[in-house]
């Protein structure tokens, strides 16, 4: 389980997390909806140490974090909005240069590891190409697999939609469902409702740097009026 | 795969053509070897024929050096390098059918002049012939930098001197119609004519003038200058000198 | 107006010059790349101090003309007691001078490198060392190319600079003949050829070789 507790981050003398506190456990999806600049992508960052922390603690399985050590003990994991593969290696390589370089693996082991994953999430046959030959669900695809070769505990998706076909929107939804039932902890960031409405998981509405109300998705869309601030934020998206 | 090879010919190619150079003997002063600049674009004092450095310095630099009992070793370089290169020490003699100046006696030592005669001329295209020092008023000159033509010209006021690096670019400068007037020592412009009809231009003689050649010696080794001046002295008296004129067609 | 026979005769000379020129040039190109692609990268990173010296340094040779440079390797290196062969301080100051221009091709080759591919290099867990070798450099590179090409040209041809101090290379070996013969022309001729022959060659070449390295990046 992953614990967050008062985690406030400041750029600057602004606050863009503002005391965010949240649990989610193994085999869960949490979902940190808002609109742009809420801090909802800064949080995932800052779990990524690609933001300085501030204040605030975060827990493994009640084990505190240094969260400036997560990137090479591989506990979190981060797929990124426009994918950031690495344009001048092929697909496989993609996989197996963290695996060779940061885990020191046998170039054999990596490439076994590289096209197990491949093939279980549809790109076989395209260890050899570039990533330029790739489509965008592909490529996505490549993203989250590059990151679960290193097999973190807790995976971060960044705006998976955004820079997808709205048509991929249920395969996207389903992946990262995938990923959950594979026993990772998943969070999201997202402002895509559609996604929003094909996933199984905890919602939770930033504003502000602040989370100001969170609902379990199936009992927010089978009741939306008791949620007053998600169902003003949905509609409003809706609407526009 | 492919990256490495390619990475690696290259390092190989670059450390071979590294050891072949390093392999090279550098010239260094020692006490066995003299090294000797000079700078092979001036016949016929110096100069270069299929690939064998020849001319009059270098034959007389040759004779010192047995005289001395010192192995010579010639560096060539270009002209204006000669004397800095000389101030620190890195060539020992000037052998280079250098005019000895009061400017350049500051910083380097000469030994007395061992060629003092080759009046200077006037060389113009036939077309355009000009005969005095004083018809050269207003006109384009050219001449070889530092050459005893070139201090003897900067003297003179109302021409428009223009100094290039060898014989050959005046003369070219004088072929092609950039300069109206060369003017040079009889001694240098001798093997231009050589090679060159003579025909098409007209050499004017002006009396009272001389070329004066000398060799430079080291500050950092001046105790070279009276061994080298005694051999001089012995060349020019047994008419070994003169004879080596006369090889090399100077007066 | 050409003296063809004078130019036969004098090939193998002008040729053995032309050697030369290729290793003044090769050789200056390799020190100029490593030391400039260091360069380029310490003036991308955060350190201040070592990007205003960096940038001085820059500003220093690319304001004074590459003569000088030559000169002053040849000059001054042994005032401070360093005596070089005069290959190698034609070498030295061209090299120097090189990288000074190399590291601002490569530090814009590194910025035209997506950040985004740094920061997620970071998540998987390569350090920066790692980030720089095996990310952005060879991206860096790539995209660089064409101006890296460039300057072994302009290599190629500054080489010449280095007949001042006496280098044999070929411009130098071509002045020689002329002095001897008198004849400028047939001769600057031929050695104008065999240097467009060498930097035509190598354009050709390195235009290949860019072909080669970019087909499977789309821009």
């Amino acid at each position: 389980m992953l614990k967050i507790k008062n985690l406030t981050t400041v750029f600057g003398t602004k606050k863009v997390l503002d005391d965010i506190s949240l649990s989610v456990d193994k085999g869960q999806i949490a979902v940190l909806l808002g609109s742009s600049g809420v801090g909802k992508s800064t949080l995932l960052r800052v779990l990524n140490n690609l933001e300085k922390c501030g204040q605030g603690e975060v827990f493994l399985d009640d084990k505190k974090l240094d969260l400036t050590t997560v990137n090479q003990t591989h506990t979190i994991g981060m797929v990124f909005q426009n994918f950031n593969l690495f344009e001048h290696l092929t697909v496989e390589q993609n996989i197996t240069l963290a695996l060779e370089k940061v885990q020191n693996m046998t170039p054999e082991k990596a490439h076994d590891i590289a096209i197990k994953l491949l093939t279980s999430y549809g790109l076989k046959d395209k260890g050899k190409s570039y990533v330029s030959q790739l489509s965008g669900g592909q490529k996505q695809r490549l993203a989250i697999v590059r990151t679960l070769a290193l097999k973190p505990n807790v995976i971060c998706l960044d705006e998976p939609t955004s820079a997808l076909d709205p048509l991929l929107t249920t395969y996207v939804a389903g992946t990262i469902q995938e990923l959950a039932a594979q026993g990772f902890v998943v969070l999201v960031a997202t402002h895509d409702v559609m996604l929003l409405e094909k996933l199984s998981c905890t919602i939770h509405l930033m504003k502000d740097g602040k989370i100001i109300e969170s609902a379990d998705s199936k009992a927010f869309f089978n009741n939306r009026e008791q949620y007053k601030k998600l169902n003003d934020f949905v509609a409003g998206t809706q609407e526009a | 795969m492919k990256k490495k090879i390619v990475l690696l010919s290259i390092i190989i190619c670059a450390m071979v053509v590294a050891f072949w150079q390093l392999s090279k003997k550098p010239k260094i002063v020692s006490d066995d070897s003299i090294i000797v600049g000079t700078n092979p674009e001036f016949p016929p004092f110096e100069f270069k024929e299929n690939d064998t450095l020849i001319g009059f310095d270098i034959d007389l630099i040759n004779l010192i050096g047995k005289g001395l009992k010192k192995k010579i070793n010639i560096k060539e370089v270009s002209f204006d390098v000669l004397i800095p290169a000389t101030q620190i020490g890195s060539i020992q003699i000037i052998a280079s059918g250098m005019t000895p100046t009061k400017e350049r006696a500051q910083r380097i030592l000469f030994t007395k002049p061992y060629l003092t005669s080759g009046f200077l001329c006037i060389v113009t295209r036939t077309n355009n012939p000009l005969e005095t020092v004083e018809a050269l008023q207003g006109k384009e000159i050219v001449v070889t930098e530092a050459s005893t033509a070139d201090l003897y010209m900067s003297k003179i006021e109302g021409v428009n001197l223009t100094r290039l690096q060898t014989t050959s670019d005046c003369f070219l400068a004088l072929t092609s119609g950039r300069a109206e007037v060369f003017v040079a020592s009889k001694n240098s412009i001798a093997p231009l004519f050589e090679k060159k009809s003579k025909s098409d231009f007209n050499v004017a003689a002006i009396p009272g003038t001389s070329e004066s050649s000398a060799l430079g010696v080291s500050k950092k080794h001046g105790e070279l200058l009276p061994k080298i001046q005694a051999v001089l002295d012995q060349l020019e008296q047994d008419g070994t000198i003169k004879a080596l004129k006369e090889k090399w067609k100077l007066n | 107006m050409i003296d063809f026979n004078l130019v036969s005769d004098s090939l193998p000379f002008l040729l053995r010059g032309a050697l030369v020129t290729l290793q003044i040039a090769g050789l200056g190109c390799l020190f100029g790349i490593t030391f400039g692609t260091f360069l380029g990268l310490l003036h991308s990173g955060k350190n201040k101090i070592i990007c205003w010296l960096i940038t001085m340094y820059v500003i220093l040779i690319r304001g004074t003309p590459m003569l000088m440079h030559i000169m002053f390797a040849y000059y001054v290196l042994p005032q401070l007691g360093i005596e070089l062969p005069v290959f190698w301080a034609a070498i030295a100051a061209i090299s120097l001078n090189s990288a000074a221009y190399v590291s601002q091709i490569i530090k814009s080759g590194i910025s035209a490198v997506s950040s985004g591919q740094k920061e997620a290099a970071k998540t998987l867990g390569f350090s920066s060392a790692q980030i720089a070798w095996y990310i952005v450099l060879p991206q860096a590179f790539r995209i660089v190319l064409p101006a890296l090409g460039n300057e072994f040209i302009t290599l190629i041809k500054d080489s010449s600079l280095a007949s001042i101090i006496g280098v044999a290379e070929l411009m130098r070996e071509g002045s020689i003949i002329k002095s001897r013969t008198f004849d400028a022309i047939s001769i600057y001729c031929a050695v104008a050829l065999i240097y467009l022959v060498m930097t035509t060659t190598l354009s050709i070449f390195i235009n290949q070789l860019e072909k080669r390295m970019n087909r499977h990046v789309k821009n």
